[in-house]
């Protein structure tokens, strides 16, 4: 990996990355991707080959969508633990120009 | 009185025999806590505790005392307590203060137990040394030039430091089991989804789980009899089938092929000494083949940092914790977590993107998710051979503070512990023995080893079984 590659995905995570960050990371990335590598000499059988999801042992749980909580009861707590607010809302920068 | 190394049944004598009153027992802690404050074990004790040893007190006096009542224990810093804060060990959660209790803590609560602290951790619970903690290392009590493991390093020190009966750590990879092992004291990694994660800072879902660390197997059972359970607040949680067989261990199987390369001489003559204890306990030892064990840290390195990158995403300096301020609402984003996320985090947020983007998705992501199935179907045979699978917990004993720089050798740390998390069952680190070794100034120190223990899903009186017998014969 490059460092131009590092920047990619980095923009894509919404992570500012410095030049000099980029360059070390490309480094280390690729260490790590030697290490994971391995993997592809694994031999799946047909069997194996099989999407996840069919052996996975843990399924998607429902439940009826009742008893909401009223309204504000979480409104305070929440709202208090949010870096930018204005009465009771979340408040972020605008996203359209005028 | 002497009130060091307490268990959790010792504790309770104490207390409900009035020999000992929560106040005074909270002080030893507080006062212990005080004294090693050098080793950075604590982040915080709470403001409330005079509050809690009231009610718990209150509690004994009525006759009402459960398992737990007046119990000190320390919290790891990734799970929620309402009202107080929990920080992940991040800057970004820095002023972050719990908005309700996790499940784990709403059952140790019912008991009235004291909720000492908050302890340090790797932040985001990614590190095998906690040494990436906004709050500074942690250092071994044992030889404090030296990590405590990671990430529940703090939980894991607090018991060998004995500031607290027991503490909970959670665990992705090995971060409950390999600080255990270096610190000397017993960590449980319970079954995938026999505790509920509902207030757990997530990190990788699939394979995240909470767990005690303890001082003994016997107290390991106890804890994890009292946070277990179905929680309609996690939907991954389980029902748990476990304690209606409770069958004898006769068998203890080993992949010794797996045990080749890359682990210490000392850590393994250690090993075998275990299994020759194990072997003079009764227990019959097999060797068992598991070739693909040998991916397990290859498979895990693409999995966790996957989730990674998601569970992260919610980090933008929108929806709690700090922000930094950058030109329009994407720039904050960057900013926030360019800024106040550390570097491990960052390091694994573009691993697991990068797996997970377009065109490198079946390559790593989807290949690994088949050699995950592999490596569970590998334990599903070894099960049908013996009863338990042995490992050592970590190839090494604590390493120095700064010695391992590039991620791929911190990363190895994880080789034996990393395949019961996905694989998903329990296993538990015991106190396996010590090596010798020196500090820095050339005295001698006996560095604790952990053996693994690992039982197939919803077993883990198995791991109590063989836990407790070890530790009284």
């Amino acid at each position: 990996m490059n460092k131009e590659e590092i920047k990619k995905i980095a923009d894509l995570a919404r992570l500012e990355i410095s030049d000099e960050e980029s360059e070390k990371m490309a480094g280390e990335i690729d260490s790590i991707l030697g290490y994971i590598d391995q993997i592809k000499s694994a031999e799946i059988s047909d069997q194996g080959a099989e999407s996840r999801i069919e052996n996975a042992s843990v399924r998607n749980v429902m439940r009826e969508d009742s008893e909401p909580h009223k309204v504000s009861e979480n409104t305070k707590v929440l709202i208090d633990e949010v870096p930018d607010s204005q009465d009771d809302l979340v408040k972020v920068k605008k996203i359209l120009n005028n | 009185m002497d009130l060091s190394n307490l268990t959790i049944k010792k504790t309770r004598e104490l207390l409900d025999s009035k020999k000992v009153s929560v106040k005074e027992l909270v002080d030893y802690y507080l006062g212990r806590i005080e004294e090693t404050s050098d080793l950075n074990i604590f982040i915080e004790t709470y403001s409330d505790l005079n509050d809690q040893i009231e009610k718990a007190q209150q509690k004994i006096n009525d006759g009402e005392a459960s398992d737990l009542t007046g119990i000190p224990i320390a919290i790891k810093d990734n799970i929620l307590i309402k009202g107080k804060k929990t920080s992940a060990a991040s800057k970004v959660l820095e002023d972050y203060v719990g908005t309700y209790d996790a499940t784990v803590i709403s059952k140790l609560k019912e008991h009235s137990p004291i909720l000492l602290g908050r302890v340090n951790m790797d932040e985001f619970a990614m590190g095998g040394s906690t040494e990436n903690s906004s709050y500074g290392v942690t250092k071994n009590p044992i030889d404090p030039e030296r990590v405590p493991g990671g990430s529940s390093g703090g939980s894991a020190a607090a018991i060998a430091a004995d500031l607290c009966v027991f503490a909970l750590g959670s665990d992705t990879g090995g971060s409950i089991r390999q600080p255990a092992s270096f610190c000397g004291v017993t960590g449980l990694k319970p079954t995938y989804g026999s505790v509920s994660r509902h207030g757990l800072m997530a990190m990788g879902s699939s394979l995240d789980v909470i767990g005690p660390i303890t001082k003994n197997t016997e107290d390991a059972e106890i804890v994890f009899n009292i946070i277990k359970g179905q929680d309609p607040k996690d939907s991954t949680t389980i029902n748990d089938k476990s304690s209606d067989e409770n069958k004898e261990v006769k068998k203890i199987g080993v992949p010794r092929d797996f045990l080749k390369e890359g682990v210490d001489k000392d850590i393994l003559e250690n090993f075998e000494k275990s299994l020759d204890k194990l072997k003079e306990q009764g227990y019959e030892i097999v060797d068992l083949e598991m070739p693909d064990l040998a991916y397990s840290l290859a498979v895990y390195y693409v999995i966790m940092p996957a989730e990674v990158s998601s569970n992260m995403a919610r980090y933008d300096g929108v929806k709690y914790g700090k922000k930094v301020e950058g030109e329009d609402l994407i720039g904050d984003y960057f900013k926030t977590r360019g800024q106040l996320l550390g570097s491990e985090v960052r390091r694994r947020i573009i691993l697991g993107t990068y797996v997970l983007s377009a065109g490198y998705s079946d390559e790593y992501y989807n290949k690994a998710w088949q050699v995950r199935n592999l490596i569970k179907q590998e334990f599903d045979k070894a099960f049908e051979k013996v009863d338990i699978v042995a490992l050592p917990t970590s190839p090494t004993p604590a390493f120095k503070i700064g010695e391992k720089e590039d991620p791929v050798s911190m990363y190895l740390a994880d080789i034996f512990t990393v395949s019961a998390n996905l694989a998903g069952v329990p296993a538990i680190s015991i106190p396996g023995g010590t090596v010798s070794s020196e500090n820095n100034s050339g005295e001698k120190v006996d560095l604790p080893t952990g053996l693994q223990l690992i039982a197939p899903h919803s077993k883990e009186d198995k791991l109590f079984q063989v836990g407790k017998k070890n530790e009284t014969e």
